[in-house]
């Protein structure tokens, strides 16, 4: 991944054929490290996001959400102040929502937090229910937080409450976070609400654009970064605010340009259209047939 | 047998005939789309006849059968489940594969027998595809099979029975991602009165697919051209869409051009994406409407054409010469809609200065020693073509042509080739040192990698003019597409000079590397509409582009999203890095380039927001609005000239356009010896 300090900070690196990636020659740890990206061929050519327009944003809660990249970034409540106020800051201006349990001192962000409902009120706008029979319609947009699992059991009652879904790998589940969004996108398909309930995964185990690329083609319309933002901008080290807005702008700027190159080279200019359940884009190295019957992706080298 | 490599795409076609004209005749389409034969192959070929006074009232079911056991299955099903009957009427085509074409009248309503195609269609793909009923309306009708377009008319006898319809569409083809030997995926595609023929590879395929699959449709033969039958039947017949909303969904516009997020994201999941373009018809049983829809980056060539009886869609402006020696043609813009009915004529016209596209020009009679390029294969032309040149021929006139392609490779330097009529693609490629004359229009990709002599066009020239051209001259009196001069260098002394006398669409002098490039608009002299679309010089690094009057700053090079800038900007006030007054002078503007910011923003706030439009990439644009000065005449003055002289201006517009003030884009250090004057 691009870096967020140095000479050329936000700069992903381009690089020709070949792979160094996972499953091969680096060690697979999640389903996705079998997954690659079906690339643009001769007839449908690759399109490079430096010259043309390759459109990275997303929309949630039918419209009422826009995130300017298919990002969602988590803060824990283990972390300073300021470090919190820097990359919030920093989310803010990119575009890119938060999560956040509790806002103080924060609200005038609002309208790119995720909070605790307790919050949701004048300046911020959305809110998350880790009890999603809670979620109710009041006018803003609610998620419902859960872990990871492909129980849904919870799904249908609160379908008309709530705009959205928070997959969220930190609350622990015991079902692959790739097989729990591929699932649970194809449900909301049949209820007929995809377009109007949100679908946001991640967690812990979120690395960089190529997970994020993956998991949104499998069904998610955004991915949730959590422990890869603390790992990259070194909480402990950096405590100047503007520092971490700093960096943490360029991990975003970063990332926005690593998710438009690898649409470009599946041949897409549009990635909230194109990209989110387009399994046909990805294709299966060395995984069972059940798992890709349970992600509806196909076998490398098939048609 | 000799193996020949050829580069080929898919061929398009639809012709509409006006309110009151004669029909079109079933020889008049073939002849249309044969003439683009080298586009398709023998893996297939279709067309859909349209008749709005055809309809005895009941369904036309046609499905293709591999087997008696299929056929008894299929009726058996129509008997059970069909509440009206149905008419058998047999097989109308013999078999070239494993499948026949079987057809029947059914008499039930649209909505059951929408649901008895899908659940046929269901059980016979399940069963190892045994089948596929491939048309269903009751004014559109299919007949489509292995082969090249008139191989397939033969099979069904559309000529020998001198069928006549409203409108045709047709298609040849060349399969890409789905197999070319059985009948099942030629072209035309249906649904309900739908039909669509496409060129192109869809990248969005698995998302429309993930759209449709929950909403009524449950069999897929896996090609993206279906999905756009069955999208276009969903939006407009079940979700009732008018047609327009229907076929903006499909272009996918850019987000900044978007009228309502609401419905953008309602209905997302519908757009199209990677290169395609589609003509598609249909039939609502009080008119008839020829719909065709090219992809925002144009990534697939699409023209569109009228004369006095009819309106026309094609992939090559000759499919339409075939037809009109005296249509109006002109290209489509990239993600650019085209529409047009039986009864109301061009609706939409899939672009804007369709006058730009009509340029006044002379058509000289030959005079010198001729090739009658009239019915001959292009490579038997190219052949006599050589020969000549061979002989020692100094000037070759080629009468007749119309959509030859590659003419113009193999001029010998010094030497001179003139073309009467249509030049087809890629014509003067590689072009060394001939001088090349073409009185009419030229398709596309004119003069890519030439490296001298000159290519006169007395018309109007295609897409992808003058990429890779590094030396010599382009004369274009009309206008031409997009991508223009694209990847154009120089190289020490060498330096290539396009004019181009009308206007161009997007992406003028993407990746351009050297040389000089002037658009006029000669004939709009007294207009100031910008003569470029947009993403002009986007990753320009040399080479100096004029175009006369003014270029928005927006159209010059990539912009980031207005959304992405907008919420940057707030993000400034909030943090007290900016005033209130500033970001709501900023955020009010139409578009908020580089230049606005730089003149707006203290500088730190500016250095933040920058991040947003540069990149290790990005290089400056050098852009002023000026008279031409000493320099830019010495790179431009004679072209200037030579161009009023060779089109016959005259001294009054020559002096005019030195009068003129351009616009003058060039990046930092890719023209360092230029010193800006104010006019």
């Amino acid at each position: 991944m691009a870096g967020v300090v140095g000479r050329q900070p936000a700069e992903p690196p381009i690089v020709s054929m070949g792979s160094t990636g996972p499953p091969y020659v680096e060690e697979p740890f999640f389903i996705r490290d079998h997954i690659v990206i079906d690339g643009a061929q001769v007839t449908r050519p690759s399109i490079d996001p430096y010259r043309e327009p390759v459109e990275s944003h997303v929309y949630l809660c039918g419209g009422r959400l826009r995130l300017s990249m298919p990002v969602v970034v988590k803060l824990g409540h283990h972390l300073s102040n300021s470090f919190r106020e820097g990359v919030v800051r920093a989310c803010y201006c990119m575009g890119v929502l938060v999560m956040i349990d509790n806002p103080t001192g924060l609200e005038k962000y609002g309208e790119g937090l995720l909070t605790e409902p307790a919050y949701v009120g004048d300046g911020v706008y959305a809110g998350y229910y880790g009890e999603p029979s809670r979620c109710r319609e009041s006018g803003k947009p609610f998620f419902a937080h859960v872990g990871a699992s492909t129980d849904f059991l919870w799904l249908g009652p609160v379908l008309e409450h709530v705009s959205g879904i928070v997959v969220d790998e930190d609350l622990g589940g015991v079902d692959d976070v790739e097989v729990v969004v591929s699932l649970l996108d194809r449900e909301l398909r049949r209820h007929g609400v995809r377009n109007s309930v949100s679908l946001v995964a991640g967690g812990w185990s979120v690395r960089g654009a190529d997970d994020v690329f993956k998991l949104v083609a499998l069904g998610a319309d955004a991915v949730m970064l959590s422990t890869c933002v603390e790992k990259t901008l070194e909480p402990l080290l950096t405590h100047d605010t503007s520092h971490v807005r700093e960096k943490m702008e360029n991990l975003l700027l970063g990332l926005q340009r690593e998710i438009k190159l690898l649409a470009g080279a599946a041949g897409v200019s549009n990635i909230f259209n194109t990209i989110v359940g387009n399994r046909e884009l990805l294709r299966a190295v060395e995984l069972p047939r059940d798992i890709r019957a349970l992600l509806s992706i196909k076998l490398a080298g098939e048609g | 047998m000799e193996t020949r490599r050829e580069i080929a795409a898919c061929g398009i076609l639809g012709v509409l005939r006006r309110w009151g004209a004669e029909k079109v005749k079933a020889d008049e389409a073939v002849s249309s789309i044969e003439c683009v034969r080298f586009r398709g192959s023998r893996y297939g070929a279709g067309f859909a006849a349209y008749n709005l006074d055809g309809s005895n009232g009941m369904h036309k079911l046609k499905i293709f059968i591999d087997s008696e056991n299929t056929l008894s299955h299929v009726k058996k099903t129509l008997k059970t489940r069909v509440d009206g009957g149905f008419y058998e009427l047999g097989f109308d085509s013999f078999s070239t594969s494993r499948f026949a074409s079987w057809s029947a009248y059914v008499e039930t309503s649209e909505e059951a027998l929408r649901k008895l195609v899908d659940s046929i269609n269901y059980e016979l793909f399940n069963a190892g595809m045994r089948g596929r009923v491939y048309s269903w309306g009751r004014y559109v009708e299919v007949f489509k099979g292995v082969g090249y377009p008139v191989d397939v008319s033969n099979m069904y006898g559309l000529m020998e029975k001198n069928l006549e319809a409203d409108m045709w569409i047709a298609h040849t083809r060349q399969p890409t991602n789905s197999p070319g030997v059985y009948p099942i995926w030629s072209h035309p595609f249906a649904s309900q009165e739908w039909a669509i023929a496409h060129n192109g590879d869809i990248s969005s395929f698995g998302a429309n697919m993930e759209f449709i699959r929950f909403r009524g449709y449950r069999s897929f033969v896996g090609t993206d051209s279906e999905l756009i039958a069955y999208l276009l039947d969903y939006l407009t017949n079940i979700q009732r869409l008018p047609l327009l909303q229907a076929a903006q969904l499909l272009v996918n516009g850019f987000e900044d051009d978007l009228d309502r997020v609401d419905e953008y994201v309602r209905w997302r999941g519908t757009g199209l994406d990677g290169p395609f373009s589609v003509v598609a018809g249909y039939c609502d049983g009080e008119d008839v409407y020829m719909l065709a829809l090219a992809d925002r980056s144009k990534f697939r060539p699409l023209v569109v054409g009228y004369d006095e009886k009819r309106i026309y869609v094609a992939s090559e402006e000759a499919e339409i010469r075939q037809l009109s020696s005296d249509a109006v043609v002109w290209p489509v813009k990239p993600g650019g809609i085209f529409l047009a009915s039986m009864k109301r004529g061009v609706v939409l016209a899939g672009r804007e200065n369709i006058r730009h596209y009509q340029p006044r020009t002379v058509k000289p009679r030959p005079v010198n020693m001729a090739v009658d390029a009239a019915g001959l294969d292009y490579r038997r032309v190219n052949k006599m073509v050589a020969e000549a040149f061979a002989k020692g021929v100094e000037k070759v006139d080629v009468v007749n042509v119309n959509g030859h392609r590659y003419l113009g490779v193999n001029v010998p330097p010094g030497r001179s080739l003139n073309i009467y009529g249509t030049a087809g693609n890629c014509l003067a490629n590689f072009n060394k040192g001939g001088f090349i004359t073409v009185y009419g229009n030229a398709e596309d990709d004119v003069a890519d990698a030439m490296y001298g002599g000159r290519v006169v066009i007395h018309g109007n020239a295609g897409d992808v003019l003058a990429q890779a051209f590094q030396a010599g001259e382009i004369f274009v009196r009309g206008s031409a597409g997009n991508r223009v001069a694209i990847q154009m260098r120089e190289f020490r002394e060498n330096k290539p000079v396009l004019v181009v006398g009308g206007r161009v669409d997007d992406y003028l002098g993407e990746y351009m590397a050297g040389g000089v490039v002037a658009v006029l608009g000669v004939d709009s002299l007294d207009s100031d509409e910008c003569l470029v679309g947009r993403y002009v010089a986007t990753g320009m690094v040399g080479g100096v582009i004029y175009v006369r009057g003014r270029v928005d700053m927006w159209r010059i090079g990539l912009q980031p999203p207005r959304e992405d800038v907008k919420r940057y900007l707030r993000g400034l006030l909030l943090e007290g890095q900016i005033d209130q007054p500033t970001y709501t002078k900023l955020i009010t503007l139409e578009k908020i380039t580089i230049q606005d910011l730089r003149e707006n923003l203290p500088p730190e706030p500016f250095k933040r927001i920058s991040k947003l439009y540069t990149s290790k990439y990005y290089r400056e644009h050098l852009v002023s609005y000026r008279r031409l000065g000493e320099t830019d005449l010495k790179l431009l003055g004679n072209a200037l000239q030579s161009f009023c002289r060779e089109f016959g201006l005259g001294s009054d517009v020559y002096e005019r356009l030195l009068e003129e003030k351009y616009t003058v884009i060039s990046v930092d250090g890719g023209f360092s010896d230029m010193s800006p004057e104010e006019g």
